[in-house]
């Protein structure tokens, strides 16, 4: 075989290996995306540690969203959520970037949608539940346990060393002044302030209207249809169907970003985790569970 | 008086021939051979966004087609044809210094090729060694040549 005919088969032969690969592997580029992103968990600014994965973060689901909203070919989003709830900034930075992106954006509640979890589903432009989720529940929580009297019962002091009067607002080892009392509210009434005002924004109701909503108290998938704190009843398969048939899609690619297993999983799976590490040990690493912390 | 003699020998190939020839080898690969799989990247910005994106997972596998493909190109060219379509612009070959050019030679001195990083360290080491060999050259005996003319 001559050279030139040898050079021109190997080059026919690559092109043809080529053509075959990239169609077999099925990744059509130019397809229009509908990317689903999961909100399942507690929110939070970033991961708690990489032992649990009910906890999960912000920073990454706003990746995700800034990332669909890079890909042209994305042409919607369907949040797909089961929390309730979590830290105010990690549920408002995520109902933050779901409002910014600049494509169609529906949210699907599952079980449970609430607080922080709604906060989020109200930035889409349309949310999906189920007559029987659990969702609402707009209001501010901060919360802990006082250990004071426990302590003096037991002879434990707690000396208080603080430059700043308020440098210790909220330890467990201390009772609350009445002053610090009132401070404390004030701050988390502008919280709930903002939750309330960013909800009824976002669902464009008026703000007298939600915050009479807004008790903290949550509601069934039927009820919120009616307070208007939902649109429709469905799953993210209907979800899914909607956004296709309002785009106009025929065909599309549904882009899903796949669960991890936690290390705890695995660990708990073999046995070893639990066994390794007691209650105690558990208890200290969280400060007794005692943080002084506002959620929504 | 001694007499000059003109030779017709083959000669360690230049730099530069060797350069500009690899650009043409790459220029095939990137918009003939390569170019049904890098059509689908078109909505990628840059090459970052291949591993950033929330949808590439997808395409870990054509990446390594890719790999595979650029590895075929060189090694089938240069043992079949002792040289690639870039050689043949500059009439350069392929030589074993062992005598005849083996598949795991060819194999092993283009190893380095879809790896532009290792490539780098590769090609760097040929700036210093006297007959321009890269470094996977010498690991695997082999040569680039053109026809030169040697004066004795």
């Amino acid at each position: 075989m001559n050279k030139g005919l040898t050079a021109f088969m190997i080059i026919v032969s690559l092109l043809l290996v080529s053509f075959i690969v990239s169609n077999i592997l099925n990744i059509d580029n130019s397809k229009d995306i509908i990317q689903v992103i999961q909100i399942h968990g507690v929110i939070s600014v970033d991961k708690d540690s990489s032992f649990t994965k009910s906890v999960i973060s912000s920073s990454d689901i706003v990746k995700q969203i800034e990332e669909a909203g890079k890909n042209d070919n994305v042409k919607g989003i369907i949040v797909d959520i089961n929390s309730p709830g979590g830290t105010v900034v990690g549920s408002q930075e995520i109902a933050e970037a779901i409002k910014n992106l600049n494509k169609t954006k529906y949210a699907v509640i599952r079980d449970v949608g609430a607080s922080g979890g709604y906060w989020a589903a109200s930035a889409a432009n349309k949310i999906y539940a189920s007559p029987v989720s659990i969702t609402g529940s707009i209001g501010v929580i901060s919360s802990y346990l006082e250990f004071n009297k426990l302590f003096e019962k037991y002879g434990i002091n707690y000396e208080r060393l603080v430059s700043g009067e308020r440098k210790d607002i909220g330890s467990p080892y201390r009772e609350l002044t009445k002053e610090e009392k009132q401070l404390l509210q004030k701050k988390i009434d502008m919280v709930y302030d903002y939750f309330v005002r960013s909800v009824a924004e976002n669902r464009g109701l008026k703000y007298d209207y939600v915050s009479t909503l807004a008790t903290g108290e949550f509601y069934t998938g039927e009820e919120a249809k009616k307070l208007g704190l939902i649109d429709e009843f469905g799953n993210k398969q209907k979800a899914i169907e909607d956004m296709k048939k309002n785009l106009k899609l025929k065909e599309v690619q549904l882009k899903e970003a796949k669960e991890e297993t936690s290390l705890l999983e695995l660990l708990s799976s073999l046995g070893a985790y639990n066994f390794g590490k007691g209650f105690a040990s558990t208890l200290i690493e969280n400060n007794l569970g005692n943080k002084l912390e506002i959620k929504v | 008086m001694k007499t000059l003699r003109f030779i017709n020998k083959e000669i360690p190939a230049s730099l530069i021939k060797r350069g500009i020839a690899y650009l043409i080898d790459i220029l095939i690969l990137e918009f003939v051979i390569l170019y049904p799989i890098t059509s689908r990247f078109n909505n990628l910005k840059n090459f970052s966004d291949l591993f950033n994106n929330s949808i590439t997972k997808d395409f870990a596998g054509l990446t390594v087609i890719i790999i595979l493909l650029t590895l075929c190109y060189f090694v089938l060219f240069e043992y079949l044809l002792t040289q690639t379509i870039g050689k043949m612009v500059f009439n350069i070959n392929v030589r074993s210094v062992e005598g005849e050019l083996k598949l795991k030679q060819v194999l092993l001195r283009n190893i380095t090729k879809p790896f532009s990083l290792i490539l780098l360290i590769d090609v760097a080491y040929m700036l210093f060694k006297r007959g321009h060999q890269r470094l996977f050259d010498e690991f695997s005996n082999t040569i680039v040549v053109e026809k030169g003319v040697v004066i004795k």
